[in-house]
């Protein structure tokens, strides 16, 4: 009988070469920069995100250790600012 | 500046660059497109935006960009250039954990652009986000309902209780 030939998975994730910052940039362009990327989608005629306050000025915040860890019940969470932002 | 603070600047402003650079590679001079770290020239260029009556947020980049980079030394910056026009400047940083890249602020220019700012974005966070070792993104706060919208539809998920948008990246 012919004996298989085994590939474990770990070993064989454990030999795979790390992707090049140069590799990653070929395959983020193929993704983003495709002329496809978006067609049909319009970027909104104002495009902005980060913290304000009242007067539309910086926030600037150490804070992020409650949004660190999130659950996959918090995705798509009904927003209690319905949408008013 | 403290000599510790000093080195994490120097060393994480090299790896900014070199993610810079390889982003670079994919812009021929046709497009007119640039990402660059911000400049001055970047910082006096968004002065024009105030007298905009589309924008909406009052955003002081030059006053806003000396505390953020001297705050956070392993910030994510970017200015895209389209020619001589400023379109977009950005600001981030890693999460305390590690985990994910913040944006923590972005705004495109409020003026009629002929190029869409998010693809350049996101290509930008992915590559520093890859120099780094983190492998999540993360889109702080969108402005409005609009905005929140089209990141969505453009692959990143909603997270109601922490107001930010998410992507994993691949390696």
């Amino acid at each position: 009988m012919k004996k298989k030939n085994i590939v474990y998975l770990n070993e064989f994730r454990q030999k795979k070469k790390p992707m090049t910052l140069e590799e990653m940039g070929k395959l983020a362009a193929m993704q983003y920069l495709d002329p496809n990327f978006l067609a049909g989608i319009e970027e909104p005629a104002y495009l902005a995100n980060g913290n304000v306050d009242a007067n539309g000025k910086f926030i600037i915040s150490d804070y992020d250790a409650a949004d660190e860890d999130y659950d996959l019940d918090d995705i798509n969470e009904e927003d209690p600012s319905d949408g008013q932002k | 500046m403290r000599p510790t603070h000093r080195d994490a600047e120097n060393r994480y402003t090299l790896i900014r660059e070199a993610a810079m650079e390889v982003a670079n590679t994919h812009f021929n001079e046709i497009s007119g497109l640039r990402l660059q770290l911000i400049t001055t020239e970047a910082l006096n260029s968004s002065k024009k935006w105030r007298e905009n009556r589309n924008r909406q947020v009052d955003w002081d980049w030059k006053e806003g960009y000396r505390t953020f980079s001297f705050r956070y030394p392993k910030r994510f910056e970017l200015a895209i250039w389209h020619n001589d026009e400023l379109i977009t400047l950005a600001l981030g940083r890693p999460t305390f954990r590690n985990g994910s890249l913040r944006l923590d602020f972005m705004e495109a220019s409020p003026e009629e652009r002929s190029v869409r700012a998010y693809p350049l974005v996101i290509f930008a966070l992915t590559m520093y986000a890859f120099a780094i070792g983190v492998d999540e993104i993360r889109l702080v706060q969108p402005i409005n309902d609009a905005v929140k919208k089209y990141y969505e539809k453009a692959g990143l998920t909603y997270v109601a209780k922490g107001d930010f948008l998410f992507k994993k990246i691949f390696r």
